[in-house]
């Protein structure tokens, strides 16, 4: 049985988190996309961050939460085995990504 | 089927004229934490070799006045090498199936093809994480990384490291002790090891149960400790689907979950530390689709193969806390 989303067929879908990838040719090119739900996960890290406000960097500080596919796409994870830190950093201050942040200090 | 509102998508597209390899490495990396981290390179034998050599540790150098010389045995570099292993996926179609299907015939084996092509990393995600000593012969495996690591470890009381045997040319298996619960301390020993032999941990792959322990590691000891709220219709799952960016007294780290580890508990009971520097994985065949398999009969075979084995350049750079609950509070 194949399930459809228009011209998308699902090509994988995970119960626990609710990930599922789509796929979708158009002759001469493959089309991925992979969607999470990320509700939860906003409004929990939005949880974490009022729960730590004010804490100072401890020993092991969790300061951000980032759904994986988009850890991956944007380069954070190779970034960070390169050691460049100072690019994840400035993503991870930009205000933009403040929804996958845990943490307020300023890294 | 729409898309629930606030969906967070990424959609890329993979053209035809990539190596199908190429688009198995591309396609969700997220699924293949290890194999997705570190460098693929290529290797030209079943059993490629390489060495590492170490600095004497520091110490005392007092010398006399008018002293002879005398003159210390070189210490050879260490020879290690890992066999490679053959992977391999298989489907047949009958012929009227593919004629039901709506799709095309191309269409159709291609998206088996692909299909196949992802189960196949996860295998070699699956082979990197699993404990197994290296075989050399016909049967040819390499040894995974659990069978590697015997320098920056902690094992629960009567757990015994593995890593490489120099007399046989094989990795060892370790030995399991009885599990325990993933703590802080374990944590740190892990960490300090590491630090204290130069190796830079930037990234810990563990099973997504272990990720939620490590959650609650709290801060400093003055801090209120960290309790998720009243859990709201899968409030857990979030903690599978992301990767958590910690700063640590070691610097700073990524924990990623790792699902093929939550496969059993057998690979569960692992949590590795790794150093991207420190590990590639070779190919000695890329992954790649058979063109030749003679068809008979009324149905459409393919097979998908590829041949492999993992690099452990240094094993010093690599860390593991073994001998852990990692699928839940009690296996």
């Amino acid at each position: 049985m194949v399930i459809r989303d228009g011209d998308w067929k699902l090509f994988d879908y995970d119960f626990l988190t609710g990930r599922s990838v789509w796929v979708m040719e158009d002759g001469n090119k493959t089309h991925w996309r992979t969607d999470y739900p990320v509700e939860n996960l906003v409004r929990q890290n939005a949880f974490a961050r009022n729960a730590t406000a004010g804490n100072g960097f401890g020993e092991w500080t969790k300061v951000a939460s980032i759904p994986l596919n988009l850890a991956h796409s944007e380069n954070l994870v190779r970034a960070h085995s390169e050691g460049d830190d100072r690019y994840v950093k400035r993503w991870l201050n930009d205000g933009d990504n403040r929804a996958w942040r845990t943490f307020e200090g300023r890294l | 089927m729409a898309v629930l509102t606030n969906t967070f998508q990424t959609t890329q597209a993979v053209g035809n004229r990539e190596e199908l390899s190429d688009v198995v490495s591309r396609i969700t990396p997220e699924d293949t934490p290890i194999y997705s981290l570190i460098e693929k390179g290529k290797c030209a034998t079943v059993h490629p070799e390489w060495e590492t050599d170490e600095l004497a540790a520091p110490g005392a150098n007092v010398r006399e006045e008018g002293e002879e010389y005398a003159f210390g045995a070189i210490t050879p570099p260490k020879r290690l090498g890992n066999y490679t292993q053959i992977m391999r996926k298989d489907w047949i179609i009958s012929a009227t199936q593919e004629v039901v299907s709506e799709a095309g015939n191309v269409q159709k084996r291609k998206y088996q093809k692909l299909k196949k092509g992802v189960e196949i990393r996860k295998d070699v995600e699956y082979a990197i994480v699993d404990t197994n000593a290296s075989v050399a012969g016909a049967t040819r495996e390499f040894g995974s990384l659990p069978t590697w690591i015997e320098t920056n470890v902690s094992r629960a009381p009567g757990g015994i490291n593995g890593g490489f045997d120099p007399g046989t040319g094989l990795t060892v298996e370790p030995t399991d002790g009885p599990q325990r619960a993933f703590t802080k301390t374990i944590l740190d020993d892990v960490m300090q090891q590491g630090y204290q032999n130069g190796a830079n941990f930037r990234h810990v792959s563990v099973s997504p149960y272990v990720k939620s322990v490590f959650v609650t590691f709290m801060s400093d000891g003055n801090v209120a400790p960290f309790r998720y709220a009243v859990s709201q219709g899968g409030e857990r799952n979030t903690i599978v689907a992301t990767a958590d960016y910690y700063e640590g007294p070691f610097g700073t780290v990524m924990i990623h979950p790792n699902r093929v580890q939550a496969v059993s508990a057998g690979l569960a009971r692992n949590a590795f530390f790794i150093d991207t520097d420190m590990l590639s994985f070779l190919w000695l065949r890329n992954i790649q689709e058979d063109r030749d398999i003679a068809k008979t009969g009324d149905a459409d075979k393919g097979v998908i193969i590829g041949e492999g084995t993992l690099k452990v350049h240094n094993e010093k750079g690599l860390g593991i806390a073994a001998d852990l609950f990692g699928l839940s509070a009690a296996s």
